[in-house]
């Protein structure tokens, strides 16, 4: 990244864009004989905020020091989100507590650091149990309607 | 006033109500009990769950998550050096002293006095300020409670990011995003870019805790605090009756600030922490103690951020703004039972708000007996592997938004709001400002255009009135207070 091209340059110039796009969005709603204010005047009026404020940090932004900086987990991260657009689209289908119980086992499998064997056995553990007491929590005391999914029939 | 508050005394100790305040205050200490769950995360997590709950039990329950929450952020910050909440950092310095002194059982117990005897204090003040408040509230017209909200906004904008510029697009955003959906004025379809979902607006629990709690697991994975392992070990030694006596003075007078500070937006418990910490030390004879590991260093930040719960109701309940993003999260919840806070609250329903302050002096004393008992699983609480922890935090995200709806748009809605709030984190912006945005949406464009109607689109009447003068003043100073502040320190440094 060049000096000029710093990160804050860069978030001044996108919430720039973001205002410029809020702006020209609300030019196209359709005015009305009922109200003398209209539904535009008001999004314009944040976007001149938010626009303004992003040519100050723009204006402003000095060259940054990358130096120091601590190491971000990057494929931790990347998997974690995986994990959890998995979680969102499997719910239905599999269910709440076969979904809950691979999305637990993954995560601990992954994050702990204890030995393979102990780190299988609290998992598989933690996983079935919390499932379990999630289901009967939230969707036997509570009444959530949580997906029964492949065990719909066992679970009534 | 008295009788009103005797009468919510009675609503809020039926052992119904006292059941559902100890759920609400021990999910509070152990939320506050992990490091980096703060008290709004808690409560958001919770919100989900009040959905269809009867006002009287749901309101006392989430106030009573902000009192535990105050109290739990204190235990891993005297055990493991960790504020388990920005408002426990100052406990730290004394706290964990004492703790590596073997008296870390003395220091949990000095903050949990500390912290119910300072949340007494705090209730006492709501109790007599708030209708007086509410009574001056009445004169306000819908410019008023535009440049009111602005004000907040702006406060909280300009001093919870790291910096004040990006603090406002924070705020401005929560603005924005409150947009989405409907025009409740000209039914026109506003920034849905075709989505139907979308024409209902953004639901409130989603982007909540969205914002609050799943962006704080994305950090925390991010940065690979998921992967710290606690290995302390912990004494357990209490205080004698003379050394609650000598912090008692101490621990009125910080609660007491601490109720003013949370009344005013943005400040919040952290701020009311520090003051509390350095006034006491400043005040206080034989000072040099401090910091290594002096009783009155626990209590005097502890009285002082849980005095900050019951100070933030002032404004919620007398005049219906929200100055923190716990109190936010209370107006959400206000708004779920088909509440209205302000001061026609104080007219139409007087027994929500006393029954809410009532609950809040049941809360602390809750608090006592509940803090004794959770002691040492709290100890256990702080020495649990994160990740068991983290993955618990997003499933309950995750079915917390679900229930909503019941079904999967709202859980993709909480992953969506989840990554924009980790991403705002880590650029420095700040979404606590964008949370008070969104809730704040409603009510400022309303009175907005509410009040361009009436002047039939002359914007002159925002300007007119002397509280429409003093509003804006106290808006351009709010802006302007991180530059002011910055300016005055360097000139102190150049001076000394």
């Amino acid at each position: 990244m060049s000096s000029f091209l710093s990160k804050d340059r860069l978030i001044g110039l996108f919430c720039f864009v973001f205002a410029s796009y809020v702006w020209y969005e609300a030019g196209t709603f359709p005015t009305s004989d009922f109200d003398a204010v209209g539904p535009t005047l008001y999004p314009r009026f944040l976007a001149t905020v938010i626009g303004l404020a992003a040519l100050i940090i723009f204006l402003k932004a000095k060259p940054e020091n990358a130096a120091g900086a601590s190491r971000p987990k990057c494929g931790s991260f990347l998997y974690v989100i995986l994990l959890s657009v998995a979680y969102a689209a499997l719910l239905n289908p599999l269910g709440f507590i076969p979904t809950t119980v691979l999305f637990l086992l993954c995560m601990v499998i992954y994050f702990d650091p204890s030995e393979m064997k102990v780190r299988l056995r609290n998992a598989a553990l933690y996983a079935v149990l919390f499932s379990v007491f999630l289901y009967l929590f939230f969707a036997r005391l509570l009444g959530v309607l949580l997906p029964g999914g492949v065990l719909h029939g066992l679970l009534g | 006033m008295l009788a009103l508050f005797g009468q919510g005394l009675m609503q809020a100790t039926t052992p119904l109500n006292i059941m559902y305040i100890a759920f609400g205050v021990i999910w509070g200490i152990i939320g506050g009990a992990i490091p980096g769950i703060s008290a709004s995360v808690a409560m958001s997590l919770l919100l989900p769950l009040t959905f269809g709950m009867d006002p009287a039990h749901s309101l006392p329950m989430l106030a009573a998550v902000y009192v535990g929450a105050e109290y739990g952020g204190s235990i891993p910050a005297i055990l493991i050096k960790t504020p388990g909440t920005g408002a426990a950092a100052a406990t730290v310095l004394d706290g964990y002293e004492m703790q590596r002194k073997g008296l870390g059982g003395k220091a949990l117990c000095i903050s949990l006095y500390a912290g119910v005897l300072g949340g007494l204090v705090s209730v006492v003040i709501l109790v007599f300020s708030t209708l007086p408040l509410a009574r001056f509230a009445l004169k306000f017209g819908p410019s008023q409670y535009f440049w009111m909200a602005m004000m907040g906004l702006s406060i909280v904008g300009a001093v919870s990011g790291k910096d004040p510029m990006k603090g406002i697009i924070s705020a401005a955003s929560g603005l924005f995003l409150a947009i989405i959906g409907m025009d409740k004025f000209t039914s026109t379809q506003r920034f849905t870019f075709g989505v139907f979902r979308l024409s209902e607006g953004l639901d409130l629990i989603p982007v909540l805790v969205g914002l609050f709690a799943l962006s704080e697991v994305f950090r925390q994975i991010f940065s690979g605090e998921i992967f710290e392992v606690i290995r302390d070990k912990i004494k357990m030694t209490y205080p004698t009756k003379k050394e609650l006596a000598s912090v008692t003075p101490i621990v009125l007078a910080c609660g007491a600030m601490g109720s003013v500070v949370g009344a005013l937006p943005g400040a919040g418990a952290t701020i009311a922490s520090w003051i509390g910490y350095s006034e006491t030390k400043m005040f206080c004879k034989n000072n040099e103690t401090f910091g290594t590991g002096d009783i009155r260093g626990v209590a005097a930040p502890e009285s002082a951020n849980n005095g900050v719960p019951a100070g933030g109701l002032i404004p919620l309940l007398a005049l219906g703004i929200p100055g923190s993003n716990s109190t936010a999260i209370l107006m959400v919840g206000f708004s779920l039972a088909g509440i209205s806070c302000g001061p026609m609250l104080f007219i139409n329903q007087p027994a929500v708000p006393y029954g809410l302050m009532a609950s809040m002096f049941v809360a602390q004393i809750v608090l006592l007996f509940v803090g004794l008992m959770m002691l040492r699983p709290c100890v256990y609480i702080t020495s649990i592997k994160k990740i068991y922890l983290t993955s618990a935090i997003m499933l309950f995200a995750f079915i917390g938004a679900f229930s909503t709806t019941n079904d999967i748009y709202s859980v993709i809605l909480v992953l969506v709001f989840g990554l924009i709030g980790f991403a705002m984190k880590e650029l420095g912006f700040a979404p606590a400002a964008t949370v008070l945005g969104f809730v704040l949406g409603e009510l400022v464009e309303g009175n907005l255009r509410r009040t361009m109607q009436m002047s039939r689109g002359s914007m002159d009447i925002f300007f007119a009135g002397g509280l429409n003068k003093f509003f804006i003043a106290l808006t351009v100073l709010g802006v302007l207070f991180p530059y002011i502040s910055k300016w005055l320190s360097s000139r102190r440094k150049t001076a000394a």
